[in-house]
Parts: structure tokens; C-alpha cells; sequence
């Protein structure tokens, strides 16, 4: 030790490489190292201002060091000892936000007393936020501390206190009209001002809400009452998020707002803890019974019941705790579970079952007007018999749901609605009769379901029920198109009929009908067309052409124009040699002529859709015609879903060249789109399934089961009717396992495809031959060869099989075996 | 989804009339010039539970995995008024977090 002592003494570091190591602390911002070298350098040097000065900074970078670090009192004790260096005291504000963050409120009002001493420092003590301090620190029990530190007002502010402490009293003890008066006593510039509008907030916070929230937004940020006002407020407005913004309050504010709220502490930290579980932990947290001691049981069992369905492994659990549930109840829980999980079949099982055991007829009818609603069925209504065919129950489908909730609750409306547009889609014009019927008798005056009975009566070719709707309409709004449209249609219909019956006179007097009852505004031509078609049968030549001229010149669409024309003829049966004397192979020129657009190429495939209900129509002949216009349209840029549309009716038409080129055109727009995959393949196919790629199939049965909920009706029928010709189920993945998981299920596929096309074929052959053509099949199928199945198919779907061809398809069977045909 | 029931104030076995009242008191409370969500909220509400047929679809069709647990947060429906001491003990806490303008 001696030894040591006698080093240091004879190497003693010097005071300015001491000195120098603690500028470098200081910086580098290490405050603490600094500290120490400074303060050694000043011992060995205490005249050195330039240290005296860095030690000043250090021991304020440690302050606000140790303050960020909520070393809050410490970093106070670092300011006072900066000040005591200098000898002047540290800035008093910044020392007593110190000293509060540390709790020291006395030592906090102390360090406040130089700003006693200038008339600045006094103007600050008596505003803002130091004058708001002053006020709550008095209010809470420091007014000896706060005395000292009042300017010559201090009357005043003891007098203000003194109200302030009645008003906290008054509210306190829920005298909210003695609290009010006293409100009044604290005027506006008072420091207690923010005391008076927040006890006002609280009071209001329950009878006047509004007003209440009013007076929280005149609080400003700064101060001490902001947090206070902001747990005021959410308990006022409440809601579902008050709870999530409760915990983000200061803790006294978070006090208050669940005070205010009447959740205790502890049931406050329960519903956050369920907040953030999992919907099982809910539940499973629900169920606790220490739950019971904050919350009412019934709330608790209502919130169980609303999670359930997400964990029904609770039910036992729940009642066991709440008591049991009524049969129907546990068949509902299930049942929502299963529709949870895209279950649909055992949802629907579920839900009947449920039905079983209600009693209330309303809430029948609601489960079965749910079970219509679902997603899966789309508006095929055969896919619900597809669904359960495998259980044997075939009697369930979306218009025997509705027709079942019509049975349970005949009042509704919605339901007759929904019923009467599911019956129209398909067509079905007797169910769509029967449903009218039902729906009108039961709301003889619902201009709604009016609308869609007349909608629906016409459509299915019921024109005098039509009219009558449309009469009745027309009663309560004369200004109805579509309804003033249906008798237009149905007056000509008579026309037409008359015309039939050769009675020409009559037919003319329903035209007349039909042209008063038509808006000018409204016009489309039709009758006019009519009107025409009637002159040429009176041999009135001239006035006929006059009438169609002026009905180009009131149409744009002169293609348009001459498919009315086309169609008005066929109607009225004008023979060919009168319509060539006055429109002279007009629809082949107008053909020629058409550019097609983005617009009229849409409308013109709209226009042919409606005339094909009209079975009457030389459609085919039109189609030839009309050929070049849509070898024209291939490239127009369309959308996605009018393209669509086009390749629908080209297919329902077999207009498969066209359709091809249609859909090629889809795939280059928009990639590798299912439905355009589809139509290439019918096209590309002949229409005839058989011919068609049976992988190809396989995707589409796939692509129908995912895309089913974004396809439009029209295309899935089209799919599904495609896919039928090939005894395929459009819905594999419902009706047995997928074809992605189950190769077996799909291998089985394969062979009874394969025997469904060639086993007719096989039968006629020696079974020496016939056990060949099986074995290299199977064999060629594992192998992946697919050509050689595809020649088979190709061969046998060439058309009917006669003596001769089938002679021809056994030799070529047979030398495709001989000669080990296909490609491997 | 919000617990309409929560949101109009009323029980689960309120019948149309309460409903009706309970909506006519609540956009009396949050008039829509002034508080358009709080009186979107309200009208959703009573949109979901106005009839009885609509108070059965709910309670047999609703079902949410994040359950609204609003309703624990305010089952009484009388407001708790905080005592004095409270009141100045929340007080002092506060001073702590007082926001000083050091600038002088």
C-alpha cells in the first residue's frame, strides 16, 4: 500500500489530461464520467472557469439523462448542484417539473420562489399552467407552500379556493344543484377556472351529455385537467371501444373513466384480459366463476351464447354452469359452427334439426328463409339435390326453403319477392303463376310486389295477367314505364293475333291502342314496325315505307331498326315477296355497313337475346347473316363480364367459331380466366363434351367448385350442362372426396369415363380383344397417355354409329392395339 | 358487431314500443348535425332489433368471434360519482404529469 501511496505521489496525473478526458465524456455524452473527471480536474485546478463551465453542462446533460430515465428527483439534485457552481439558482420551472415528476410537490413550490422576485416571473405565476399548479396544489392541502408564491391578488385566489373546495365537496356528495350555484362563483379568469369546467363536465356527464361533452372541449391540452376530461368523455359517448380507450388514459384518468363507468378495478382488468384472447379463451374466461362477482350472470351468460358458436366445445361446460339449453338452441349453435367453417350440408342438417324442436312458427320461417340465403346454391337450384344425394334426401332446394318459410310466416314480404324471382329466373312458368297468385292475395296493393308479379307474368307468357298489373300500377303511378311498356307489348300481341285470324280491321284498332297508351318520349319503333307490317298486308305499299322510314330515322341503331323490322315480319307473316318490294335486302347491306363498337356490339347481342324467347324467329338464318359483325367484334374492347355474356350466347347458339375467336380473345385479355378456358374448350370441342380434353373436364369441375360464388348464373348452367354430357358431377368436392386428395377416387373416375365411351364398343368384340383394349387403357392411363384415349373418343363421338362406322371404329381400334398406338 | 341492445340502452326482452322510445331518446341525445356517428350507430341499431321478427333473426343468426364487451363495462346504468378524497388523490397524481412550459 505504502508503496502505491509513495507511486501516486511521485506520478501524479495531471490535471489537464484529467480534464481533457472529461470534455471527451462530455462530448460523447457519458454525463457520469464527465462528472468525475471534471470535478478531479477542478480539485488539482479550481481556478479553471473552462472547466467550471463543461462540469455546469454535465451535470445538466445528467439531469435530463436521469429525467428520461424517470430518475426524476435525482435529476433535480444534478440541477441544484449546476446552480450551486455557477451560484446562480437553476431555471425554477424546469426544477419543479422535476420535483412533481418526482412526487416532492413542497420542494417543487419552493424552487418557484425566484420568480417571485422579478415582474415576469410574477406574470408567469399567475397564467397558465404554473397559475392552474398553484390552484390544485392549494386545493389538494399546500396552501402554506402556495402563500408564499401569490402576488397582491391573494385575497381573491383564497376566496376562489375556498368555492372551488365547496364545489369538489358538493359534487362529491352528489348535491349537484348547490354544486351548480357554486359554479357561478368562480369566474372565467379565476386559475380554478379549469376545476369549475371540469366538475360542470361531470355533473352534465350523465343528464346532458352533449353539453357536457361541449364544455370537455374547452380544456385545453395543456392542462392538468385534460386526461380527467377525456375519461369524462369517454364515458359519455361509450360505445364498444371505450373499454380499448380507457387503457390508454393516465392511470388517475383510467380511475376516473372506470369509476365513472362503475367497473371496479379488477373487473376492468378481467375485461381486458378477455379482450385479448382468442374467441375459445373468451369463452373459456366468460365461464370462470370469479366472473360473477363483478359482472351480472345474465350479461355473462348472454356473451357466452353470442361465442359459442366459434367454440361449441363449451357447451357442456356452459351448461353445466348457466343450466341447460333448449334442444333448438344447441342445434343453432352447431348449426352457426358448421356455417363457420364453410360447412354447408351439416349446417343445413343442423339447422332442420333445430326446426324440429322450435316452437315459435316465426322463428321457423326465419331459419328456413336463412337456409335460401345460402351462398353455395348461387340460384342453381339442382345444386342442393346434388348436395344431398349422397344422404338421400333429395327434397331439399332453395324454392322449397322459401316456400317452407312462406308456410311458417305467409306474411312476408321479402320472402314472396325473393320466391317469385327464384321461380322467374328459371323460367318456370307454373310455379311463377302459382306464386303470383299467393303473393298478390296476400298484398293485393304493394306496388313492389306488383311490379314483380307483372314482371313475372310476362315473362312467362301470361300477357293478360300482365296487363292487369300493369292496369293496377298504372292506377297508383301513372307515370310507370316498364308497367305502360307491358301494355304496349300486350296490344301488340293481340295485333298480332289478330292478324292471325286475318282479321286486319281489329288488328289496326289495337295499333291505334298501342300507339296512345306509348310515351313519345318513350318510343322505340316497335309499333310503328307494326304499323307497317299491317299497311304491306293491306297492299298499302307506300305508306308502309313511309312509316318504316320514319322509324330509321327515330332509331340510331340501324341494325336495330332491321331486326325489328326481321322480326315484325315473321310476326305478322308478311311474305317474303311483299317485304323485298319495300326493304330490298336491307339487313344483309346494314349488316355489311355495321362497324361494331364497345357499345352497340353489347346492345346488338342483348337485342338477339330477347328475340330467342320468340320461338317463332328465324334465328339461325339471322346468325348467318349476322356472322361477319361478329368476326368484326372479336377484337372490340369490352369488359370482362359483357364478354362473358357475348361467349354465353354464342354457345347457347353453337355458334362455336365465332365463340372460339370470342373466347381467345377473353384468355389474352385477361390471362388464364377460367370461364374463357371454358368456352375455348366447348368451342374447340364442337359443343360436344366427349370431344373435349378429359383433363381439361376434370379442371372444369374444379374451376366450378371454386369459382361458383363469383361466376354469374348463366355461365355455371352452361358448365354444368357441358359437364353433364360426360355424366360428371359439377361438384365433386361436395359429392365425395376432391380429386386433388383421393387418387383412387379419380383413377375410378378415369376408368368409368373411359368405359362409358368405349365399353359400347368393346361389347361387340371378342373378349380375347376386348380384355387387350382394357388392359392397354389401364395401362396407358397410368403411363399418362392421354392421346390414345383421346383417338377413341375422337372416333366414337364422330356421329351416330352405323354398321359401317362401327365396323370402321373397331378396325381402328384394333390397329391402334396392334400397332401399340397412341404416343406414349 | 356491436351489441345493438348495448348501444339503445334496453334489455333483451324489450318489446317494439321500447325499442322506438329508447331510439327516439337516444337521437334526442346524439342529434345527427352534430354527432353523425354516434347517431349512425344508434340508427344501426335500431334498424337491427325494430320488430320482433328482427329481434329473432338476431338472436338466432348473430354470432361474433370478437365478442363486443362493452356491455360488461357499463351494466348498471348508474353512474358512479367519485368521493372527495378520490377526487384529490387523482388530483396529486396528476400534478406529477403536469405538461411546464420551461421557456420563461
Amino acid at each position: 500500500m505504502a508503496k502505491k501511496k509513495g507511486k501516486s505521489k511521485v506520478n501524479p496525473i495531471p490535471a489537464r489530461t484529467i480534464g481533457s478526458e472529461g470534455l471527451d465524456h462530455l462530448t460523447a455524452g457519458r454525463f457520469k464520467l464527465a462528472i468525475e473527471s471534471l470535478k478531479s480536474a477542478l480539485k488539482e485546478d479550481p481556478h479553471a472557469t473552462i472547466l467550471r463551465e463543461r462540469l455546469v453542462e454535465a451535470y445538466e446533460g445528467r439531469a435530463d439523462e436521469l429525467s428520461s430515465k424517470g430518475m426524476a428527483r435525482e435529476a433535480a439534485v444534478m440541477l441544484e448542484k449546476s446552480g450551486a457552481i455557477t451560484g446562480t439558482p437553476p431555471d425554477p420551472v424546469r426544477l419543479c417539473a422535476l420535483y412533481l415528476k418526482g412526487g416532492q410537490l413542497a420542494r417543487a413550490l419552493d424552487s418557484l420562489a425566484p420568480l417571485k422576485a422579478t415582474p415576469e416571473g410574477r406574470n408567469v405565476l399567475s397564467t397558465g399552467p404554473l397559475a392552474e399548479l398553484l390552484a390544485v396544489s392549494a386545493l389538494v392541502g399546500q396552501v402554506e407552500n402556495v402563500a408564499p408564491l401569490l402576488d397582491d391578488e391573494s385575497s381573491s385566489f383564497m376566496k376562489h379556493l375556498q368555492t372551488a373546495r365547496e364545489l369538489l365537496n358538493a359534487c362529491a356528495d352528489g348535491r349537484d344543484e348547490e354544486a351548480l350555484g357554486l359554479l357561478k362563483k368562480l369566474p372565467i379568469t379565476s386559475p380554478f377556472k379549469n376545476v369549475r369546467v371540469f366538475i360542470h363536465a361531470l355533473i352534465l356527464s350523465s343528464p346532458q351529455p352533449q353539453k357536457s361533452l361541449k364544455l370537455i372541449d374547452k380544456i385545453e391540452d395543456t392542462s392538468l385537467f385534460h386526461p380527467m376530461a377525456q375519461a369524462v368523455r369517454l364515458s359519455v359517448t361509450g360505445g364498444p371501444s371505450v373499454l380499448q380507450s380507457i387503457s390508454s388514459l393516465d392511470p388517475p384518468a383510467r380511475d376516473l373513466a372506470t369509476r365513472l363507468l362503475n367497473v371496479s378495478p379488477e373487473a376492468f382488468q378481467a375485461i381486458r384480459q378477455l379482450e385479448q384472447g382468442a374467441p375459445d379463451q373468451r369463452i373459456k374466461g366468460l365461464l370462470a366463476r370469479s366472473l360473477e362477482n363483478y359482472f351480472p350472470r345474465a350479461t355473462l351468460r348472454t356473451l357466452c351464447l353470442v361465442l359459442l358458436p366459434h367454440a361449441p366445445g363449451y357447451l357442456g361446460l356452459f351448461q353445466q354452469r348457466f343450466g341447460p339449453l333448449p334442444p333448438w338452441e344447441v342445434h343453432r349453435i352447431r348449426a352457426l359452427d358448421l356455417e363457420h367453417r364453410d360447412r354447408w350440408e351439416g349446417a343445413v342438417v343442423e339447422w332442420i334439426k333445430a326446426v324440429e324442436h322450435m316452437d315459435d312458427p316465426m322463428m321457423k320461417a326465419l331459419v328456413f328463409r336463412h337456409l335460401a340465403g345460402f351462398k353455395t346454391y348461387e340460384d342453381l337450384d339442382d345444386i342442393p339435390r346434388i348436395l344431398f344425394r349422397s344422404k338421400g334426401r333429395n327434397d331439399y332446394s332453395r324454392a322449397k326453403f322459401l316456400e317452407s318459410s312462406l308456410d311458417h310466416d305467409p306474411d312476408d314480404r321479402e320472402t314472396h319477392l325473393a320466391l317469385m324471382g327464384l321461380h322467374d329466373s328459371k323460367r318456370d312458368a307454373k310455379s311463377v303463376r302459382a306464386v303470383i297468385d299467393r303473393a298478390v292475395r296476400a298484398f293485393p296493393g304493394d306496388r313492389d310486389i306488383l311490379e314483380a308479379a307483372m314482371d313475372a307474368a310476362f315473362a312467362s307468357g301470361t300477357f293478360k295477367k300482365a296487363v292487369s298489373f300493369a292496369e293496377k300500377i298504372l292506377v297508383v303511378n301513372p307515370i310507370h314505364s316498364r308497367a305502360r311498356e307491358i301494355l304496349v307489348e300486350a296490344h301488340l300481341a293481340h295485333a298480332r293475333k289478330k292478324v292471325k285470324e286475318k282479321r286486319l280491321d281489329l288488328a289496326d284498332k289495337e295499333l291505334v291502342v298501342a300507339e296512345s297508351t306509348e310515351k313519345e318520349s318513350t318510343r322505340n319503333g316497335r309499333v310503328q314496325v307494326c304499323q307497317a307490317m299491317l299497311a304491306l298486308l293491306r297492299g298499302e305499299e307506300k305508306q308502309a315505307e313511309e312509316q318504316l322510314d320514319r322509324v330509321r330515322n327515330l332509331k340510331k341503331n340501324s341494325l336495330e331498326v332491321e331486326l325489328m323490322i326481321q322480326s315484325e315480319a315473321e310476326r305478322f307473316h308478311v311474305p317474303a315477296t311483299l317485304m323485298k318490294k319495300i326493304i330490298n335486302n336491307n339487313f344483309k347491306q346494314v349488316v355489311d355497313r355495321m362497324t361494331p363498337d364497345a357499345i352497340s356490339f353489347p346492345a346488338l347481342i342483348r337485342e338477339l337475346d330477347r328475340y330467342r324467347q320468340d320461338k317463332h324467329l328465324p334465328m339461325q338464318k339471322w346468325y348467318k347473316t349476322l356472322l361477319p359483325v361478329f368476326t368484326r367484334a372479336v377484337h372490340v374492347e369490352i369488359s370482362l363480364e359483357e364478354r362473358r355474356s357475348v361467349c354465353n350466347f354464342l354457345l347457347e347458339n353453337e355458334l362455336f367459331n365465332p365463340l372460339e375467336q370470342f373466347a381467345g380473345e377473353g384468355l389474352r385479355q385477361w390471362g388464364d380466366e377460367p370461364s374463357f378456358r371454358f368456352f375455348n374448350m366447348v368451342a374447340k370441342a364442337r359443343g360436344n363434351a366427349f370431344r373435349a380434353d378429359r383433363w381439361a373436364l376434370r379442371r372444369l369441375e374444379r374451376d366450378m367448385t371454386s369459382l361458383q360464388a363469383r361466376l354469374d348464373t348463366r355461365t355455371m348452367g352452361n358448365m354444368e350442362r357441358f359437364l353433364s354430357m360426360v355424366g360428371g358431377t359439377p361438384f365433386g368436392a361436395y359429392a365425395g372426396d376432391g380429386p386433388d386428395d383421393d387418387d383412387t377416387g379419380e383413377e375410378a373416375a378415369d376408368e368409368e369415363l373411359f368405359e362409358s365411351v368405349v365399353g359400347p364398343v368393346l361389347e361387340v368384340l371378342s373378349e380375347e380383344v376386348r380384355s387387350r383394349v382394357r388392359a392397354e387403357g389401364a395401362l396407358r392411363r397410368k403411363l399418362g397417355d392421354k392421346k390414345y384415349e383421346e383417338k377413341l373418343v375422337k372416333e366414337l363421338s364422330r356421329g351416330p354409329l352405323d354398321n359401317e362406322m362401327f365396323r370402321e371404329v373397331i378396325r381402328r381400334i384394333v390397329q391402334e392395339i396392334l400397332s401399340g398406338g397412341g404416343e406414349p | 358487431m356491436m351489441d345493438p341492445y348495448f348501444i339503445l340502452g334496453v334489455d333483451r326482452g324489450v318489446d317494439d314500443e321500447g325499442v322506438r322510445k329508447a331510439y327516439l331518446e337516444k337521437i334526442r341525445q346524439w342529434p345527427p348535425e352534430h354527432y353523425p356517428d354516434e347517431f349512425q350507430k344508434v340508427s344501426e341499431a335500431c334498424s337491427l332489433i325494430q320488430t320482433h321478427k328482427k329481434r329473432l333473426a338476431f338472436q338466432l343468426f348473430h354470432s361474433s368471434a370478437a365478442v363486443d364487451l362493452a356491455p360488461l363495462g357499463a351494466m348498471s346504468g348508474v353512474r358512479g360519482r367519485p368521493s372527495l378524497d378520490e377526487l384529490t388523490e387523482w388530483m396529486k397524481k396528476l400534478l406529477a404529469s403536469i405538461r411546464l412550459d420551461t421557456r420563461r
